[in-house]
């Protein structure tokens, strides 16, 4: 009897799962991998002899000082050593204001060895701004960074800066670089590429002017993946279109109409080989300088568009018009956002049966949406684009199509990257939620909204008492 | 207004920003079936109404920002009622018209409060409603200076412009 339980207490042991403190290094690692620095260093430091042991040794933290207490700032450094980090995130926001000075008289910068990833936001003091990027443009120090992000719309940021930001960019490591800065450092003061960087993902938050681009491409030679709100060509010359006196007689009505439709020709951007995935957030271009810019990438294997507000080119909605642009593609996705004219003569079952062609449907499986509201058209690939999603008011002139209406699973995932959701309730009607895919995937989906609700409670109510009234089979 | 769940999971929602009036009650319903909302964007004049209704909010809230970008609505917070009513802040920004309110806050939201920002009003708005008033008087931004400096060593603060900020623990 005592045999029989001895043995079934081994078998119990053997099947049980082990705990937190017997799981092996490797797999200890990899939680740690997933959980953040405040949580490594306030839960499970001096725990154990052995987990002091494992913290010490793992070398992948991920620093993250952005919307940190005080308290937790001190613990951390205190219990870290720079050349365990390979991730930073500095922010000296509203949040953390000072957090910079604080940082650098604890650390220095080139003792962070195996750092390959680094994020400034919101450094208004340009001498600790410079005295971190100065550690870094030293070819000998931190070899390993591949990733550096710079966000501060604010920043009057001066010489200095800029010679040393364009020193840190020419770092042999240095794989991915992104900017939100000034205006100007892309439009009227162009940041200055000095020599050829390896960089193969550039991101800069705003509008570049074309010939900021040419130089981008220039300088940069093996850029893969380029990601820019919108291009300017207010300084460029349309070589198609030099203005002879009869034309400049014309009315400013009939010159805009030839703009739309003609087609239009720059100098050449000097597209690279290496460039495939090109991002457009912003995009005011009208259809025609688009074509111009897609003939002269030819590599580009992924395209994302998205417009700008008040977007007015119709041409844009035009599927057919887009199927030679895009049909060596890989992945096209767009959302356009265009204002009707008054006098416009769309309509949407001839644009939404420009995107049900064998090229749209069979070929490349991209599917699209399309919402009217008054004279507002959305258009936009599946799964949507953006992380935010806007619930319009529906007017008496709603219209919805989609190409994706057999396609359930796409319709599921179909707002899985919304994150943020602005309800604007003052008008809102039932056949509206009715028809698009969106209310079905708040429901589905399991990642948490920032909803942003815009309430006017009474034409909500009416709203509310239509669907509960009438129909709750479609949520 | 709570029958919003039929369109929405609100067990998801975790940042919730109002722009518009919407009846004190079913804001309150609205924000009951929110049980794992972190951050709140509001005006001062949905404080006056929860004060009104005596509302409280017992869990602790990641950040409440009183909107600065609402110009129609950049009137102090009656800080006591305040206080009172959301007891468990962790991030806080909010107007301010005077050095005793501010004490207030870091005294009575002390438990979970990790930064603060005061927004105080400008020499010029405050010249302008005490034009008659006797001119030796400290302007409000010297007061508030004098009290940044009686602030404890540990806590990290900073005036700018019309920000104080303060970043506790």
């Amino acid at each position: 009897m005592g045999n029989k339980n001895h043995k079934l207490k081994k078998i119990r042991k053997f099947i049980s799962p082990p705990t937190l403190d017997e799981l092996p290094v490797e797999i200890l690692y990899k939680i740690l991998d997933e959980l953040d620095v405040s949580t490594i260093f306030i839960s499970l430091y001096h725990v154990c002899k052995r987990f002091d042991k494992i913290l010490s040794s793992y070398n992948k933290y991920h620093l993250n000082f952005k919307n940190i207490s005080l308290t937790n700032f001190n613990l951390i450094c205190s219990r870290i050593h720079p050349e365990q980090v390979t991730e930073l995130t500095l922010s000296d926001d509203d949040d953390n204001l000072g957090i910079i000075e604080l940082f650098l008289s604890k650390f220095s910068f080139h003792t962070f060895t195996r750092l390959h990833s680094l994020t400034l936001i919101q450094i208004n003091n340009e001498e600790f701004l410079n005295q971190i990027l100065i550690s870094i443009a030293d070819r000998n120090s931190l070899v390993n960074l591949s990733s550096i992000k710079i966000i501060n719309v604010d920043e009057t940021y001066g010489d200095l800066f800029i010679e040393v930001i364009m020193t840190v960019l020419t770092k042999p490591s240095l794989r991915q670089v992104y900017f939100d800065l000034s205006y100007s450092r892309t439009t009227t003061n162009p940041l200055p590429w000095i020599e050829q960087c390896s960089i193969k993902q550039l991101t800069f938050r705003g509008i570049c002017t074309v010939n900021f681009v040419r130089n981008t491409l220039i300088c940069v030679p093996t850029l893969e993946i380029f990601k820019v709100d919108d291009f300017d060509f207010d300084e460029e010359i349309d070589l198609n279109h030099i203005p002879t006196h009869q034309e400049d007689d014309s009315s400013e009505e009939e010159n805009y109409e030839n703009q739309l439709t003609r087609k239009v020709q720059f100098a050449s951007i000097e597209s690279t080989n290496n460039l495939k995935s090109l991002t457009l957030n912003a995009c005011s271009m009208s259809m025609s300088k688009l074509e111009w810019v897609l003939q002269e990438i030819i590599t580009l294997k992924r395209f994302r568009l998205i417009t700008a507000p008040l977007y007015d080119d119709e041409s844009i909605l035009d599927g057919y018009r887009w199927e030679s642009l895009v049909s060596n593609m890989e992945k096209f996705q767009f959302v356009f956002s265009v204002n009707l004219s008054n006098d416009s003569k769309w309509d949407a079952d001839t644009c939404i049966e420009k995107f049900q062609t064998p090229f749209w449907i069979n070929e490349k499986q991209w599917f699209v949406t399309l919402e009217k509201y008054d004279d507002e058209i959305i258009l936009y690939t599946l799964p949507y684009l953006n992380n935010f999603f806007v619930l319009k008011n529906e007017s008496n002139l709603f219209e919805y199509r989609s190409t994706a209406n057999e396609n359930l699973l796409l319709k599921i995932q179909s707002m899985n990257n919304v994150h943020d959701l602005y309800i604007d309730a003052s008008n809102m009607k039932k056949s509206q939620l009715e028809v698009t895919n969106f209310v079905y995937i708040l429901f589905n989906s399991s990642i948490y909204f920032r909803i942003f609700l815009f309430l006017v409670f009474l034409m909500l109510q009416i709203y509310i008492s239509m669907v509960n009234g009438q129909n709750q089979k479609h949520f | 207004m709570t029958d919003i769940q039929t369109i929405l999971d609100l067990n998801n929602v975790e940042k919730l920003i109002r722009d518009e009036c919407v009846p004190t009650m079913d804001f309150i319903a609205l924000l009951n079936l929110m049980p794992n909302l972190q951050s709140i964007k509001t005006t001062t004049i949905l404080l006056d109404a929860l004060n009104a209704a005596k509302f409280c909010h017992t869990k602790c809230l990641r950040s409440f920002v009183i909107d600065p970008n609402c110009y129609d609505d950049q009137r102090p917070v009656n800080i006591e009622p305040f206080c009172a009513m959301f007891p468990r802040i962790e991030k806080l920004i909010i107007p301010v018209d005077n050095v005793d309110s501010c004490r207030y806050v870091l005294d009575q939201l002390n438990q979970d409060l990790i930064s603060v920002i005061f927004r105080i009003p400008s020499n010029d708005s405050v010249l302008i409603e005490s034009e008659n008033e006797n001119e030796d008087e400290n302007s409000t931004d010297d007061m508030f200076s004098e009290w940044i400096n009686e602030l404890p060593k540990q806590y990290r603060c900073q005036k700018k412009q019309q920000q104080i900020h303060i970043w506790i623990k």
